[in-house]
Parts: C-alpha cells; sequence; structure tokens
C-alpha cells in the first residue's frame, strides 16, 4: 500500500528526531542519561518480545506492555545473575546485561521471524494543528504545575534552627561546631565551660542560612573526668536563654 | 486499523446483550497487529481511519486537574484552608471527564487505552507533586536504604535493613533502580521515580487488556480501569517506592500473559506467552512476598475453578500454580525465611483481631472509613467513606448476576466474581485496629476481581434503554463518590496533603531529622547502633548509615521514653548493645509517616502537649558519662556506650 502524505511527513519527522536525539547524546549528558533510562526500561523487553512472539501475535498496547514489562523483569532479575558473578553489579556489568539481552533476543527474533519482528505495530492517527496544540497546551500546564510543586514553602508559622555539636578529636581537644539553618543571618554567643570555669567564649558569631562554624578547644591537662565540658550556645538577640547545648564527659572513647 | 482475521478470542463475538454488539461494533477492528496477507488473498480489508478523539482535549483538563492539585499542595505547604477542597477539585478533574468518555460508546479502542493511562499517569503525576524533590512516605527511606547499598557493596545480600529487616531478601525493586543509578547515573530518586512511572503504565495496560480479553469489550474494561482506581492505595500507597509497587503490576503482567496464552490453542506464540508468564512470576517472586502469595492464591483458585465449573483445561493451569508454588517456597527458605517472622505477626493478629471483635472482647475498635495512622476532625469524610462502601456493596449483586448469567462457563470472570464477594469479607477487618492494614493492603489484590464486577453492572446501567442524561450523571457520582471513599479510606488528610519544605536563600533547609542524619554519618562514622523512634529510625538508617532500633520491640521504646534508667533500661542497652540513642522531644517523631517535617507552631513555639514531658525530654542529660554530642532544638544525640559497658561490668 502506498504511504499517505501523513505517513511520509512521519517518517522525515521520526529521521530528523532520532538524528537530533543522536546529537544531544553525543554532546549533552542530560539527553544520554535520559536516553540510556529508555533503553533500560523498554529496549531488553522489545527485543525479547521480537524472540518470543510471531511478528502478528501482539498489536500495538500489548507490544508496549510486555517491552516494558520484560524491561523491568530483565532488572529485577538480571541483579541476581549479576550477584553470582564475580564482579558484582556496577555500571560495565549492568551494561554488558542489558546489551547482551537485547543483541541475543533481537537476532533470535531476526533469525526465527526476518527484520519483520523489530518492527513498531503503531498507526499514528491523523494530527493536524488542533490536536498538536492541545498537546502542546497540556504538556506546557504540566510544566507550570510541575514548576508550583517544587516552589518553597512560605517561612510563616515555622522556625529555623541552629544545630551545635560537640565532639572529642584526642583526649585533650574537643571540636566545637554550629551549623545554622535558620531564615536569615542570626549572631551567636558561644561559651565552653568546665564545671563553672569558662574555657574559651566567642561574644559574637554571624552565621548565614546554610553556614556553618567550627573550633577546637584545648582542654586542661588536670581534667579529671568527673565533670563534663559543656558547649552552651546563645541567640545574641535572646541573651539570657540557652539556645543549645552539648556536653562531653572526658575519658569518653571517640567514635 | 485493519478488521481482525477472526480467529482471535477477541472477535468471537457472545451471545449476549445488546451492549456487547454495540459494543464491538465500536471497537472491532482493533485487537492484534496487520495480519499477514496472503498473495492473491480476495478477503477484503476493512481499513478504519484512526483518530485522537478527545484524548487530545481531555489531556488538557486532566493536566488543568494537575496544576489544581500543585496549587492546593502548594497552598498545604503553607498551611491555606483552600488547600483541601481544591486538591479534590484537581482530582476529580483528572478523573471525571475521563470516566464520562470511557463510559460512552463512542471511543474506538485505542482513544480508550489512551485515556486509560492518561489517568493512570495522571494520578501517579499527582504523587510525584506531593513529594517532587525527596522521597518522603514512610517506607520510601527503607527501600531507598537498600539502593543505597547496593550501589555501595554491588552486591544484593550484603547488607542489613534494621527498620524492615525483610525488604533486602526481596531486591528486585532496587536491583532495577539500582541498575538506573549505575548506568545512566541518575540519582536514586528520579531513577525510583522512572521505576515506579514504569511499572504504573504497566499495571494500566495489563489491567486493562485482561479485563478486555475476558469481558469481550472494550468499554467494561475501560469503565472498570476507572473503577480500578477506587481502590484505597492507588493514588498513593501503591506508587510509593516501595517493592509492591513493582511486584503488584508484574503480578497483573503474568495474569494477562497466562490469559492470553489460555485463548491459544498451540504454536509458538503460547510457548512465548508462557515463558513470559513464568519470567514475570519469577520477577514478582524476588520481588514482594504478599503479591507472590497473592499470585499463588490466584492461580491455584483459577486452576480450581477451571476444573470444577468449567471442565477445561486445568492441568497445564495447575502446573502454572505449581511452578508459582515451588519458586515462592524456594526463595522463602533459601533466601528469604525472615518473612515468616515478619508476616506472621501482622496477620495473625489481624485474624485474632476480628475473632476478639466478633466474640465482643476487642478493645481497639477503630472509627470506620478513615486510615488508621492519624484521628481525623473532617466530619463528611466518614460519610463519603460509608456511601462508597454502600455503593460497592450495591452494585456488586448487579454486576455478580451479569456474571451469573454472560460468563457462568468461564474460569477467569468467575474467579474475578470470588474476589469481589471477598472484599466485603475484609472490610471487618477494617472494624479492628490490627486487622485495618490487613484489609486496607488486601484492596489492591481484590479490586482486580470488584472493578471488573463493578464495571458490568456500569455498563449495563448505562446502557440501559430508559437511562437518560440523570441516570448517567448519577452513575458517574457514584464513581467520584467510590474514588473520593477510598482515598479517605486509605490515607489520612494529614498527609494526604504534603508537608512544607523551605528554602532560605539559595540553600534548602532540611528538617532536623535528616541534618541529625547527616551529621551522624560526617561525625560519627557509618555502622552504630542506635536507639530512636520511628521517623529518625528511617533518616538515620537511610542517611546516616546507621544501625537503628525503632518501635518497640526489645524494648526501644521503653529506653528512649523512659522518665529515668533503672535496672529494665540497662537490660534494654545490653539487649541491644546500643551505642547511641538519638532523642526526639516530639511525640509526632513516633509516627513514621508525618514525623520527619518541620512541625507549624503556636506563638512561636511547638503547643507543649505535641512534646514529651519534660522528665523524659531531660532524662539522659541527667545520667553522668552519658556525653549529649548533638542539640539541634528537637533532637539530641546522645553517647550511651559508657552507661552501657556500666552495665556489662
Amino acid at each position: 500500500m502506498k504511504p499517505t502524505s501523513n505517513q511520509l511527513r512521519l517518517r522525515r519527522l521520526r529521521g530528523i528526531l532520532l538524528f537530533m536525539l543522536t546529537v544531544a547524546a553525543a554532546f549533552y549528558a542530560p539527553t544520554r542519561t535520559m536516553l540510556i533510562a529508555l533503553l533500560i526500561l523498554v529496549v531488553p523487553g522489545y527485543c525479547i518480545t521480537s524472540a518470543m512472539f510471531t511478528p502478528q501475535a501482539l498489536g500495538f498496547w500489548e507490544r508496549l506492555l510486555f517491552s516494558v514489562g520484560l524491561s523491568l523483569v530483565t532488572g529485577a532479575l538480571g541483579g541476581l545473575v549479576l550477584d553470582w558473578t564475580p564482579w558484582g553489579l556496577q555500571a560495565g556489568s549492568w551494561a554488558a546485561l542489558f546489551i547482551g539481552v537485547s543483541l541475543a533476543a533481537g537476532l533470535i527474533g531476526v533469525f526465527r521471524h526476518g527484520w519483520r519482528s523489530l518492527r513498531i505495530p503503531l498507526r499514528v492517527p491523523e494530527t493536524g494543528i488542533v490536536e498538536v496544540s492541545l498537546f502542546g497546551l497540556a504538556l506546557a500546564l504540566i510544566g507550570v504545575a510541575v514548576g508550583i510543586g517544587r516552589m518553597p514553602t512560605s517561612q510563616t508559622g515555622l522556625q529555623g534552627y541552629a544545630v551545635m555539636w560537640i565532639q572529642p578529636t584526642d583526649g585533650q581537644h574537643v571540636r566545637v561546631g554550629v551549623q545554622s539553618s535558620e531564615f536569615s543571618a542570626t549572631s551567636y554567643r558561644l561559651a565552653v565551660v568546665l564545671d563553672t570555669r569558662t574555657l574559651e567564649e566567642w561574644p559574637t558569631i554571624s552565621l548565614q542560612p546554610g553556614q556553618a562554624w567550627e573550633t577546637t578547644v584545648e582542654l586542661p591537662t588536670t581534667l579529671t573526668g568527673e565533670q563534663p565540658v559543656e558547649a552552651i550556645l546563645y541567640r545574641v538577640a535572646v541573651p539570657g536563654q540557652v539556645y543549645r547545648h552539648v556536653k562531653w564527659w572526658p575519658q569518653q572513647r571517640s567514635p | 486499523m485493519y478488521a481482525n482475521d477472526g480467529h482471535s478470542p477477541m472477535l468471537t463475538l457472545h451471545a449476549g446483550s445488546r451492549v456487547e454488539v454495540q459494543e464491538m461494533e465500536q471497537t472491532r477492528p482493533v485487537y492484534y497487529a496487520e495480519p499477514p496477507v496472503a498473495a492473491g488473498n480476495a478477503t477484503p480489508r476493512v481499513i478504519q481511519s484512526v483518530t485522537w478523539g478527545w484524548l487530545p482535549f481531555l489531556s488538557c483538563l486532566a493536566a488543568g486537574g494537575l496544576l489544581y492539585i500543585a496549587s492546593a499542595y502548594s497552598a498545604a505547604r503553607t498551611d491555606l484552608w483552600w488547600a483541601t477542597p481544591v486538591s479534590w477539585l484537581g482530582f476529580l478533574t483528572i478523573l471525571v471527564p475521563l470516566a464520562i468518555r470511557l463510559a460512552s460508546a463512542a471511543p474506538q479502542r485505542n482513544e480508550r487505552i489512551g485515556l486509560v493511562l492518561l489517568l493512570g499517569l495522571c494520578l501517579y503525576g499527582a504523587k510525584v507533586l506531593h513529594s517532587p524533590l525527596n522521597f518522603t512516605f514512610s517506607d520510601e527511606p527503607v527501600h531507598l536504604h537498600n539502593v543505597n547499598k547496593i550501589v555501595a557493596n554491588r552486591h544484593l545480600f550484603l547488607h542489613d535493613n534494621s527498620v524492615l529487616p525483610v525488604t533486602p531478601s526481596y531486591p528486585g525493586l532496587a536491583s532495577i533502580t539500582a541498575a538506573l543509578v549505575v548506568t545512566a547515573g541518575l540519582s536514586p530518586f528520579v531513577a525510583g521515580l522512572l521505576v515506579i512511572g514504569a511499572a504504573r503504565l504497566v499495571i494500566s495496560l495489563a489491567l486493562f487488556l485482561f479485563w478486555e480479553h475476558i469481558s469481550r469489550s472494550a468499554r467494561i474494561a475501560a469503565v472498570a480501569s476507572v473503577l480500578y482506581t477506587a481502590n484505597s492505595n492507588y493514588v498513593f500507597w501503591s506508587v510509593q517506592f516501595a517493592y509492591e509497587s513493582l511486584a503488584l503490576p508484574l503480578a497483573t503482567l503474568v495474569i494477562y500473559a497466562i490469559t492470553r496464552r489460555e485463548g491459544l490453542r498451540s504454536g509458538p506464540d503460547r510457548l512465548g506467552f508462557s515463558l513470559t508468564a513464568l519470567l514475570a512470576l519469577a520477577a514478582v517472586v524476588v520481588t514482594h512476598h504478599m503479591s507472590s502469595y497473592a499470585l499463588v492464591g490466584f492461580l491455584i483458585g483459577l486452576t480450581a475453578i477451571t476444573l470444577i465449573a468449567t471442565g477445561g483445561r486445568w492441568l497445564e493451569l495447575a502446573s502454572f500454580a505449581m511452578m508459582a508454588v515451588g519458586m515462592s517456597l524456594i526463595w522463602l527458605v533459601l533466601q528469604a525465611s525472615v518473612t515468616i517472622d515478619y508476616l506472621s505477626p501482622v496477620l495473625s493478629g489481624a485474624v485474632r483481631s476480628v475473632y476478639r471483635l466478633a466474640a465482643q472482647r476487642e478493645t481497639s475498635q477503630r472509627q470506620l472509613f478513615q486510615s488508621s495512622a492519624v484521628p481525623v476532625s473532617i466530619t463528611w469524610e466518614p460519610l463519603v467513606g460509608l456511601g462508597s462502601v454502600l455503593l460497592i456493596l450495591v452494585g456488586l449483586p448487579v454486576g455478580l448476576f451479569i456474571i451469573w448469567r454472560r460468563y457462568r462457563r468461564e474460569p477467569f470472570p468467575l474467579l474475578l466474581a470470588g474476589a469481589a464477594l471477598a472484599y466485603p469479607g475484609m472490610l471487618a477487618f477494617r472494624l479492628t485496629s490490627a486487622g485495618w492494614e490487613t484489609s486496607n493492603r488486601s484492596s489492591a489484590f481484590l479490586f482486580v476481581g470488584l472493578a471488573f464486577v463493578l464495571a458490568l453492572a456500569f455498563v449495563q446501567i448505562w446502557s440501559w434503554r430508559r437511562a437518560g442524561p440523570l441516570i448517567r450523571a448519577g452513575l458517574v457520582g457514584c464513581v467520584a463518590v467510590l474514588f473520593v471513599g477510598g482515598i479517605i479510606a486509605g490515607w489520612p488528610p494529614y498527609i494526604r496533603l504534603p508537608r512544607p519544605y523551605l528554602v532560605a536563600g539559595m540553600r534548602p533547609i532540611e528538617p532536623q531529622g535528616l541534618t541529625a542524619a547527616r551529621w551522624a554519618y560526617a561525625f560519627l562514622g557509618p555502622g552504630h547502633r542506635i536507639a530512636t523512634d520511628n521517623s529518625n529510625a528511617r533518616l538515620m538508617q537511610t542517611y546516616g548509615d546507621q544501625y537503628t532500633f525503632a518501635g518497640q520491640k526489645y524494648g526501644n521504646q521503653l529506653l528512649v521514653q523512659a522518665t529515668r534508667i533503672a535496672r529494665g533500661e540497662h537490660e534494654i542497652l545490653r539487649l541491644m548493645n546500643v551505642d547511641y540513642v538519638v532523642f526526639d522531644r516530639r511525640r509526632v517523631s513516633w509516627n513514621a509517616m508525618i514525623g520527619v517535617y518541620f512541625d507549624r507552631l503556636e506563638n512561636g513555639e511547638i503547643p507543649s502537649a505535641d512534646l514529651f514531658e519534660p522528665e523524659v525530654v531531660a532524662n539522659f542529660d541527667h545520667q553522668p558519662r552519658v556525653s549529649r554530642l548533638f542539640d539541634s532544638g528537637n533532637i539530641a544525640i546522645y553517647d550511651v556506650r559508657a552507661l552501657r559497658d556500666e552495665t556489662d561490668q
């Protein structure tokens, strides 16, 4: 049967798309990544289907179902096979598995049923400007929805925070750190005390959101282990209220 | 498309109602690929033009529904009142127009399948929009941990999962996700979304084709596909990054392959369907325990019905059933024996609870048609939940009658009728706290039968000669009630809408639990034994790479929530051999579904009723030799090794 003009246009479009995808995959990593993902989730199953069924056995939708389904099966069972090999589940062994399965199954399909076994049994409906516009609009709406979904939350009614830690480096030093996850720049006062004695003090530590600060404090050589070394953090804006509090008991092991 | 060559089971017109004949006229020439035409064959081929139908327009509407949902989620993160109604509006904007179109006799088969896929993928999109940056549902970090460990170890079974110890024994999902991570360089999150999206496509197509094959009607299959979305797990639970979300779609692939195989007498394609079924069956067995056992039940039931009711070829079906039993048993014994310890308390607890309820001794009765996870205060929701159950109970006898009239000699419809009949029985489990989860989880399986039976009733009433616009509108309303009732029954409102995530400047602000977990990994190093609550256990395991204790096992909860350290707590420390205790002062941290998020404040503070008592909060601070290494305000990390070693001495 002679192809219609629409089919010819479609074939040309398919060729151009394939060419563009190849170029994009060669030079643009995200396209390459998405292509590899598609190859893993569709191609092995497609080739296995070609090997197992006669070309006229399955329609387009069944072919799609078995292609995706059997690709997932290949990934789920292929892991078990690779687990038994000395190489395990690494990029090379996975690639060898997927390419090997696809090639072997594809060749079996071609051997059993000819090149026709690899043909996609799809007839694309007549597509005019209205359909293209409507699908384009749908894609645009989904894009807007994803954009809205990824927008950060308003901070109203929520509270940022700061974390503080203490870590022994050896018996004579501890690391003390502060990290701000506040919503705006915040100033802190930090004191390191042993019993009632202040070992060191930092009257103002100003941190931007996400910024961290850390120091090493030298401890007295006369530590008995009967009292903990404590670090106490205050917000400069609220000086009388302990904001964070950590402590370390000397003679305790490091992690 | 071309007319079928007539030997396919699809085109064997059944002696049946006017509805079916009308249906076949609409959808006839489409089932299989173009048949081979011998040279000189005089048989004319009927060519029907293929059109998109309403698919482009309805795609726009569905995308608009997603836009509503995204707006509602955004509003929910900011605690705006209109978030809930707009989210329902979004869901119904997706569902209702598609349901109306699919219920009518007009669409071609291709359009129907396109619409069914659109419905399934848009509802998956709603879940993706719920958590667009990271996995946040309670089981998702558990499976993410498995993926991370497989990528790191390059082997499947070299790691533990302390939160859900059974999951490493079923590595199907983690295996394919890890393959995408290491070969395509995707993040585990994006790889997981792709795998679950592919699984959603598989289940949508497989169920449609299965129902279409056994009913010989694309219309009934399409309506059943719409009704299947009303199962209580469809929108959220069944598309979370968890093993059942992959195994159930693969199980439907097995069922469809067997169904197609049964339609063929012999030939290479019959072998092809057998091999497809066996491969997918093996994948189900290594992916999820309950799905493989449900599949075993399905195959045994199918064999029995074929033998008893129809006298058909039961021996080959029995061999499939035996292979399913064999594979499941071999996997259980050789690789996954921990499954017995995992499942038996859940199932026996559910049965015991229902028995006690029947004997009027059950004390843990729960409010119906709400998820048991969090208390709810929305008054109309139980009414809609009740309404959806009533609609099912009304529609069920009608559908069963149609099955009896049209399909009583066919094993697949009879089996689906059995599954549909089991559904009301499982509702009894929802009356108890222990049985709720069992009943809720079973709905995804039983709805395969129930949706089919209800679809028969639906199409019959829709096609009734006297059915005017009012009756049809009522039917669509029923579908909407079933759908909304399903979501209400399975997912509490507090987690139906997403929780806040924040950005200050250009940097994301992570919840405290996540920061604590990352700190533990960086400063304490991986592999420590940590006692904590259910939320922080998941985060500490996944992002901190720690071995965590959660829940009540070994006395963990008693230890973490103790007001003083006495002999019993010492015993627990020794038993669990704990290095650190991660204490979260918020009570909600023990709820793994919602405990990881930012908290809404009242007057700048977390309400005191939401916090543990001061003596619980300060317990470890008062212990000598217990270092408080980390403090984030809500969460503190204590080094309890000295206390534990004292116990040893």
